[in-house]
């Protein structure tokens, strides 16, 4: 199986680095930015599979870059990782397409388990496409390609 | 309810500051958390060479005090997390209506925040979870609304406690109104513990419900609408 895609966004420098590391230690390597400027170029350069995103940022927050990711990569699976989010927050990011909603600080376990989860939905949503555009049935293809919007 | 400072503008500019605080402590406390874990993670990838090396390559002599001291660490940091969160719902108290935040959820973050003060004395305190079966929609009042006053209340009794005594609280709701018990793990509270309280209730305005249980009843205020705070205070980092 090919390596995940990984693009993690937070501007806290020390703490995305060091999650960057023990994610590497876990034989998962990532992609580091600290801004949601950044990050939109990142996606735009080399689409990940999936974002784990701080939501205030300076700049372009996260919540911004969850809604133009969701827009432009429908298939990029987003899980958002923030600091002490109100219920609110969490619900307007689900609203918005998130994956899934972690607080700060997470267990790396966990955080990884929701990665995983993410990346497994991913890929059974493009195979299931795929077959069915194999298929000549492009419609249900598109159908389950646009699930993701 | 007199208290006219918690809804006030101060009140609402210390929330809004305490929870902007917490958030950032969040963050500080995620990257203790994920240093601590890389610590964590390097003994053990230590542990795997020297275990295939047969032992005879790497192996940190001071390991096991460290993984010692990393626990110790994670425990410190659980209680710092779980202080700040408690602080951080009560910070939101003045800004916001009560009404995303239960009641005893919000009592429960406040005797998480007065733990110390409780251990002063050896007292515990404890929140009757064991809700009534059929419990109405919680009133519209703003946390600082009843928090402050069940504080003080708490703080008055306390020097009456017994060293290691108990305490029980309660909420409940009923017609458009918030009841807080507060009483002894056992028996009653004895006539000086319940004169302090009923002081305090009476100074902080609250209307007290007649009986042997002290029961603070806060009415739902029609006007409790809290003015505008800092949009961005309290969000999500």
């Amino acid at each position: 199986m090919r390596k995940i895609k990984l693009l993690l966004v937070d501007d806290e420098e020390n703490f995305v680095n060091t999650l960057a590391e023990r994610l590497k230690m876990r034989d998962v390597p990532s992609k580091v930015v600290y801004s949601g400027e950044e990050a939109l170029e990142a996606v735009k350069s080399e689409v990940p599979d999936v974002v784990v995103l701080d939501l205030r940022m300076p700049g372009i927050d996260g919540m911004e870059v969850l809604r133009k990711v969701r827009q432009s990569n429908p298939d990029v699976r987003i899980v958002i990782l923030t600091g002490h989010g109100t219920d609110a927050i969490e619900e307007e990011a689900k609203n918005l397409g998130a994956f899934h909603y972690h607080k700060k600080p997470v267990d790396i376990d966990e955080l990884l388990g929701t990665v995983k989860k993410a990346y497994r939905e991913k890929l059974e949503d493009a195979m299931v496409a795929a077959t069915f555009a194999q298929a000549g049935a492009f419609k249900e293809a598109q159908d389950i390609l646009d699930e993701d919007k | 309810m007199n208290d006219s400072r918690a809804a006030g503008g101060d009140g609402r500019f210390l929330g809004a500051v305490t929870a902007a605080a917490c958030h950032d402590l969040m963050n500080h406390f995620a990257t203790f958390s994920q240093a601590l874990g890389l610590m964590e993670d390097c003994l053990a990838a230590d542990a795997r060479t020297r275990l295939r090396s047969l032992g005879f390559k790497g192996g940190f002599e001071h390991k096991e005090r460290f993984q010692e001291l990393i626990a110790m660490l994670h425990g410190q940091l659980e209680r710092a997390v779980g202080l700040t969160e408690a602080l951080a719902l009560a910070a939101h108290s003045v800004d916001r209506e009560g009404r995303d935040v239960p009641p005893p959820e919000a009592v429960r973050a406040l005797l998480v925040l007065c733990e110390r003060l409780l251990k002063r004395r050896k007292v515990t305190a404890v929140l009757d979870t064991a809700a009534p079966a059929a419990t109405p929609p919680w009133p519209a009042l703003r946390q600082a609304d009843y928090l402050g006053p069940v504080l003080e209340v708490l703080l008055a009794c306390l020097p009456h406690m017994p060293m290691g005594g108990e305490l029980r609280l309660a909420c409940r709701a009923g017609a458009g109104a918030l009841a807080v018990t507060i009483g002894p793990g056992e028996g009653r509270f004895s006539d000086d513990a319940r004169a302090a309280c009923l002081g305090a209730a009476r100074a902080a305005g609250v209307e007290v419900a007649p009986g042997e249980s002290l029961t603070l009843v806060f009415q739902e205020q029609p006007t409790s609408t809290p003015a505008s705070c800092p949009p961005d205070a309290g969000q999500a980092s």
